[in-house]
């Protein structure tokens, strides 16, 4: 076919358009992983608020990092989804507070005593990797059906940053309940879990947001 | 027929639905995507390989079915441009497997095939695209090297018909792989 008459068929079916907005996508998205966390917290408790937990400056600085991370990373994955968008500032910036995050907490892991380092148990561990990745699932397929209305230019990238936005949720959650305070434990069950969910995504990205 | 030749103010037009403004922006994208398109082919020296109009014509339809995503706050123009750079990359990767199954060899050798598993994998998808008789047929005489008398006795045919099968079976592979003559 020629172009020409490619151009004559393709304007023939000209119609009024949905817009694609990133910032009413992600606040509609949003609603996702809010609902689950409260389901979470009424019908599926699988761990109890720790109490006695050491609410420090550490723990301060980490919840705030997180929290900022759950607003941002998907309002990121959203603009992205827009081609011809800058994005590159907040690219850094989110970048720079994923750092941080993990930064601080290998500075703790390095100034604990190794009894406590190791007082995580491995079936502890497990549990709070498997929670992240149960309260991921949901937004995270809510968060792929909105984006495939998107057109991301970056399939792997978008993919990647989909599943970090929804294990957001979940990490921020057990930053407030995980009966562990070790930050041992926080690197390989938390952070562990939310880059393998995020690869997991990378490749999902490759198949799903291809347009 | 629409007077407005900005095309910003084009596809807020062709958002609301209107089919004049929407050929005219077409228009305009293709020219743009056009010269786009075949810069970066000649920079990547694949200018001899890959049709311009090929990927014109998907960024038309990539323009097409994703035009919902364009902000009339921005410029469109990168807009345009990141979609034409998606797609050429996609049209490209098309044209280097293509390309991988245009190289196979005229005379498959069942040994030097064995050697790479990509051209074993690429033969195998060609075998799987003919039918159980010429596959059969094909394995026998070609890969498991059996005489024609012989496939004609297991097979129950005449020995004019295995050779039949055999041509046909082959001229099929080739028109599947699209091995082009010497002549072309």
């Amino acid at each position: 076919m020629k172009t020409e008459q490619l151009i004559l068929q393709l304007s023939t079916e000209a119609k009024p358009t949905v817009a694609f907005m990133p910032v009413k996508s992600w606040l509609l998205w949003s609603l996702a992983p809010m609902t689950v966390m409260i389901l979470r917290f009424f019908l599926w408790q699988t761990q109890s608020p720790n109490l006695t937990k050491n609410f420090d400056l550490a723990f301060l600085q980490e919840t705030i990092l997180l929290g900022l991370l759950f607003g941002l990373v998907p309002y990121l994955t959203f603009k992205q989804s827009v081609p011809g968008l800058k994005n590159s500032k907040l690219m850094l910036l989110t970048g720079v507070l994923f750092g941080s995050w993990i930064i601080l907490l290998i500075l703790r892991a390095t100034s604990v005593d190794m009894t406590e380092a190791q007082s995580t148990h491995f079936s502890e561990g497990l549990a709070c990797s498997y929670e992240i990745l149960q309260m991921a699932l949901v937004p995270l397929a809510v968060l792929f059906f909105i984006l495939r209305r998107g057109a991301s230019v970056h399939p792997l990238r978008s993919g990647s940053m989909a599943a970090t936005s929804a294990t957001m949720m979940g990490t921020l959650v057990l930053q407030v309940i995980c009966q562990s305070p070790s930050p041992v434990h926080i690197l390989a069950f938390h952070v562990g879990a939310v880059l393998a969910i995020s690869l997991l995504g990378a490749l999902l990205g490759l198949r799903i947001l291809r347009w | 027929m629409s007077k407005i030749t900005d095309p910003r103010q084009l596809m807020i037009q062709v958002q609301s639905g209107d089919e004049l403004a929407y050929a005219k922006l077409l228009e305009i994208i293709s020219v743009l995507v056009r010269s786009f398109a075949r810069g970066r082919l000649h920079r990547w020296r694949l200018s001899q390989q890959i049709d311009v109009e090929d990927i014109v014509q998907e960024v038309l339809m990539a323009v097409h079915l994703k035009k919902g995503t364009y902000d009339p706050s921005q410029a469109l123009e990168p807009w345009i441009f990141a979609i034409a750079n998606y797609k050429m990359v996609d049209v490209i990767r098309r044209h280097r497997f293509t390309t991988n199954l245009e190289n196979i060899p005229d005379r498959a050798d069942p040994h030097s095939a064995a050697d790479s598993k990509e051209t074993t994998e690429t033969l195998q998808w060609g075998f799987l695209q003919l039918n159980n008789r010429e596959r059969e047929l094909l394995t026998s005489v070609k890969l498991n090297e059996k005489s024609i008398k012989e496939v004609a006795l297991e097979m129950n045919l005449s020995e004019s018909a295995v050779k039949v099968g055999v041509h046909r079976a082959m001229s099929k592979l080739k028109e599947i792989f699209k091995v082009p003559s010497h002549e072309d």
